[in-house]
């Protein structure tokens, strides 16, 4: 039975081939094995998308006539729909990127259906202000939407990205043209289809399959495109921001990478430290943007920190996705497993310790142990670097003031926890780093009401919360002369 | 009337489960379009408002299941609820006819569906309703919270029994409240079945509890009560007072209040005629005349005035006055005998003050509490019928000459609920509206409500404001918590 329904380029509602008529395969990471082809979006592809979101977006459309609430209402339909096809889609998204069913299904797919809630509940509560302006004039804002929004996900939560993507582009009234990464196609064509059923007009959304320098190049750089909203890694969000500015200066949105600091205290509660510490780094085989991948420990329970991660890391179980045991899944690709493996070795290299794990297991797919390294510092590879795998550096700290130093020593900004049982410790570490989203006692606790985002490096602006509409907005002033104004 | 799956009763409503009244009492609840019983309800008294607040009360403990829950699953429920309602709309619609007399057509196509959309509007603000973070001065951190007020008395009235139902229960369930809720005694059925969704969609025992029962026995008791942290009611300005006064005499429970109106429709020279008058027709005629907003006193700009009168006249006589289940009634019966014999009087008082009766003026059938469409001329401010609310399909139309001359007789009131201004003029438009002294002020329309935009009174139409973001506010304790901290940073 072919497992895969949706495989070709979504535009105005209908599916297309390629204009090349060029395809592309996705992969099975847990086993290597082609799971199909899907068609290659180019630039031809873009045009043709762009022209739809354009028309859909025109004054007198039926999307941008229609109400508000009505908005919300096919984002909450949209939400129902996945919800019915949530035990699918899980299937197809663990199959696409291997990672853990029961991870897919409880985590990525709960996430996925609260997110279009979450902003359905938004489109008829977006405000504008009327403003006591000086002078004889009646003054008010409206919030309109953007235009069309070109939008670009990554491989590492598919489904997730998507509706975090959508959710509040459409809540506001956008239309969108969106590109899904070409490692992990299939769940986000499949959206596609759910799009069309809900009753989102054509041209409202377009997806197309393909790859970055080709398609999502030519996003970036699209004269017809108002605004680009991209999550990857930071080498390709410069390349996105170069683009914009050479183009038609389409605002920008950027979620990129991060090195994110996990400062654990010694009044802290120990067992809940070592395994928050763990999942915040070993999470989605390490393919976080948030990962804890720069563990600080105070010096005093250092040593037994250590031990009893790699006791942890040890036991983490990894496998076939579909195996309900399995904690821990493949990487998405054969390029990340390299990527991985070599950066281990960069560890070993520059002398840290490493004391378990290390290397790929002798199997199909592309998998590598759950690694752990010690006695690691500051100036190595693996603690600058974003590793994006499951790959655990723990260091020692001495005093507060000096891991708050270390921790804030990097060009990235995306996430830090700090672990304390001690309120003065939790509200001054918790002011005192420079990242958009700070955990105390806790990790990657994210929700869709909670704005996300990155300080320097790790990218531009926020999403998800009431914050993440601004970016999708455009505020119009309308002044009114007046006659007798009055208060 | 259709068989449903769901069973509902007619009593009380408390924990998730159904009781007679503690001292076994009825009251019979009357079809106005024949005056025959419907069926005989559980009558709460004072005895069954202390089991519902102490339902409510534990419902709204530290750690119970409503306070733990995340806010979006209170605004699923709210879904869910809304979900099951639009599933038994043409049950709920017919139910409401048989109670109220609205024409089914109406039941069906207007107050359902709002209450539908008003479900759905406060399911979506219960997890987005926040707080902020202050910058404070000294080395403090300071944030507020949005709490929940904590058990909610609620009074709703017999003009739009299911809307009045959803705009009260909407914002107190999304921000987490708990409520005890007292309806009218005209029109108790559709919020009893309501309950029943309640409990079917998954609402926590406790949480909604409804008390059908008299205003001066179970509505003081919930006013009056020590374990009653709000009250908020819509109804007379009469019974607004009474209110306000029980909770100054108890425990100082926060009021909101939702009264009555003698609203201004303002028609100036250059309107669109023909819309204006239709749009003026509406204005006063919807819903038997029983609106707390209906535009009741109609100002006439002096040049048109006699063309106004007399398509106004035409279009009244139009009116089709009849059996609500019929497609074409636009009209059905008014809620009650009282309500029926307290319209006949202001007709009355019109003819004796000197007000030129131009058409109806008299009941349209032998049986059940109908009243022809009826208008009158030539009214002047002082008379009875322009100051006082009447409730009624009676239209009062009177002659003006300049804009501030009609601002101040608008404004002349002791209400101020709603107005409108029929103008093409932009500066015209806004000038009035600016000066009117009212919750809403419509131009080039009228009864235009939608679920986000706050609607209440000036003055003596009320205290607060329903709907929209505004409305949260009611159902809202703010706590504001301020931590020392070592060194403060911006």
């Amino acid at each position: 039975v072919r497992p895969v329904f949706y495989d070709l380029i979504f535009i105005n509602n209908e599916w297309h081939a390629s204009v090349s008529g060029k395809v592309f395969s996705t992969y099975n990471p847990a086993t290597g094995e082609k799971i199909c082809d899907v068609q290659e979006a180019d630039k031809a592809d873009v045009d043709k998308a762009v022209q739809a979101a354009r028309s859909a977006f025109s004054l007198g459309s039926v999307w941008r006539k229609m109400d508000a609430s009505e908005r919300g209402r096919l984002l909450f339909k949209l939400a129902d729909l996945v919800e019915r096809d949530s035990a699918y889609l899980a299937t197809l998204e663990s199959l696409d990127t291997g990672k853990p069913f029961l991870s897919s299904f409880f985590v990525d797919l709960q996430g996925t259906i609260k997110t279009f809630r979450y902003f359905a509940g938004w489109a008829d509560k977006i405000h504008g202000s009327t403003i006591p302006t000086d002078g004889e004039y009646f003054t008010l804002t409206r919030h309109e939407p953007i235009g069309v929004c070109g939008q670009i996900v990554p491989w590492n939560f598919p489904l997730v990205m998507t509706a975090w993507k959508l959710g509040p582009a459409l809540s506001c009234g956008n239309t969108v043209v969106l590109k899904p990464a070409e490692q992990t196609p299939l769940t986000c064509l499949y959206i596609g289809a759910l799009i069309k059923e809900a009753g989102f007009p054509p041209g409202v959304v377009n997806i197309l399959p393909g790859y970055g320098p080709t398609a999502g190049a030519a996003i970036a750089s699209h004269m017809g495109i108002d605004k680009v909203a991209f999550t990857g890694s930071t080498e390709v969000g410069k390349l996105i921001q170069e683009a914009a500015g050479k183009s038609n200066l389409k605002r920008v949105t950027l979620e990129l990478g991060g090195k994110s600091p996990n400062i654990i205290f010694a009044d802290a509660d120990f067992e809940l430290a070592v395994e928050q510490a763990h999942q915040g780094v070993f999470f989605n085989s390490g393919q976080c943007c948030t990962a804890g991948s720069r563990i600080f420990v105070e010096e005093p329970i250092y040593e037994e920190f250590v031990r009893r991660s790699v006791e942890r890391a040890r036991r983490r179980t990894v496998g076939n996705p579909f195996d309900p045991t399995t904690e821990q899944g493949p990487q998405v690709s054969a390029e990340q497993q390299s990527r991985v493996l070599e950066l281990i070795q960069s560890g070993i290299t520059e002398g840290a310790k490493l004391e378990c794990g290390g290397k790929a297991p002798p199997s199909k797919g592309f998998f590598v142990e759950p690694t752990v390294f010690s006695d690691v510092q500051d100036h190595m590879r693996i603690a600058k670097e974003e590793i994006f795998g499951p790959v655990q550096q723990i260091m020692k700290f001495k005093t507060i003031e000096e891991v708050i130093e270390r921790a804030n020593n990097t060009e990235y900004g995306l996430a830090a926890a700090v672990f304390t049982t001690d309120l003065n410790k939790a509200m001054t570490v918790s002011a005192a780093l420079q990242a958009g989203t700070v955990w105390i006692n806790c990790y990657n606790a994210l929700s869709c009401q909670c704005p996300f985002g990155g300080f320097k490096m790790s990218g531009n602006g926020r999403e998800l919360g009431e914050i993440g509409l601004k970016e999708y907005t455009e505020v119009k002033t309308i002044t009114m002369k007046m006659s007798g104004k009055k208060s | 009337i259709a068989c449903q799956c769901v069973s509902f009763s007619l009593q009380i409503f408390i924990n998730n489960e159904w009781h007679d009244a503690v001292n076994k009492k009825t009251f019979p609840t009357i079809n106005p379009a024949t005056g025959e019983v419907i069926c005989h309800v559980a009558e709460g008294d004072k005895a069954d408002v202390e089991k519902a607040v102490k339902a409510a009360k534990d419902a709204f403990k530290l750690g119970s299941p409503w306070r733990r829950m995340d806010a979006s699953d209170r605004g699923l429920l709210l879904s869910r609820l809304a979900d099951c309602i639009e599933r038994d709309a043409a049950y709920l619609a017919e139910l409401e006819t048989l109670d109220n007399g609205k024409p089914y057509a109406v039941s069906y196509s207007v107050d359902v569906p709002m209450v539908v959309k008003c479900l759905r509007y406060y399911a979506g603000w219960a997890d987005k309703w926040e707080g902020k973070t202050i910058p404070i001065d000294g080395d403090y951190f300071c944030y507020t919270r949005h709490e929940p007020i904590g058990v909610c008395g609620q009074i709703i009235p017999w003009n739009f029994p299911l809307l009045m139902q959803a705009w009260k229960l909407g914002p107190a369930l999304a921000t987490g409240n708990t409520v005890v809720m007292k309806v009218a005694e005209q029109t108790p059925l559709t919020a009893l079945y309501v309950a029943s969704l309640i409990k079917e969609v998954g609402f926590p025992a406790g949480v909604v509890n409804i008390v059908p029962g008299m205003g001066p026995s179970a509505g003081a008791a919930i006013a009056s009560h020590m374990d009653v942290d709000k009250v908020a009611f819509t109804g007379s300005t009469e019974v607004g007072h009474l209110i306000m006064k029980a909770s100054s005499t108890s425990n100082l429970k926060k009021v909101t209040l939702e009264l009555g109106g003698k609203s201004p429709n303002i028609i100036l020279s250059d309107a669109d005629m023909e819309e204006a008058v239709e749009q003026s027709h509406f204005a006063l005629f919807f819903n038997q005349g029983q609106c707390c907003c209906a535009g009741s006193r109609t100002y006439v700009q002096e040049s048109i005035y006699d063309e106004f009168v007399e398509r106004s006249v035409e279009r009244a006589k139009k009116r089709i006055v009849g059996d609500p289940f019929n497609f074409n009634t636009e009209q059905g019966p008014q809620v009650d005998e009282e309500q029926f014999q307290k319209i006949l009087g202001y007709i009355s008082s019109g003819k004796r003050e000197g007000a030129k009766l131009m058409c109806g003026g008299g009941p349209a059938a032998d049986r059940g509490y109908f009243i022809q469409p009826t208008i009158f001329g030539d009214v002047k401010d002082d008379m009875t019928i322009a100051r006082e609310e009447i409730f009624g399909p009676v239209m009062q139309i009177l002659k003006f000459k300049s804009l501030d001359e009609v601002i101040e007789r608008a404004n002349d009131s002791k209400y101020g609920l709603a107005a409108a201004v029929f103008t093409k003029n932009i500066d015209k438009a806004h000038y009035i509206s600016n000066g009117l002294r009212a919750g809403t002020v419509w131009i080039n329309c009228y009864d235009v409500f939608g679920v986000q935009a706050p609607f209440g009174g000036y003055k003596a139409s009320g205290i607060g404001r329903e709907l929209g973001e505004y409305g949260l506010d009611n159902y809202t304790e703010v706590k504001t918590v301020t931590i020392k901290v070592p060194q403060k940073n911006s």
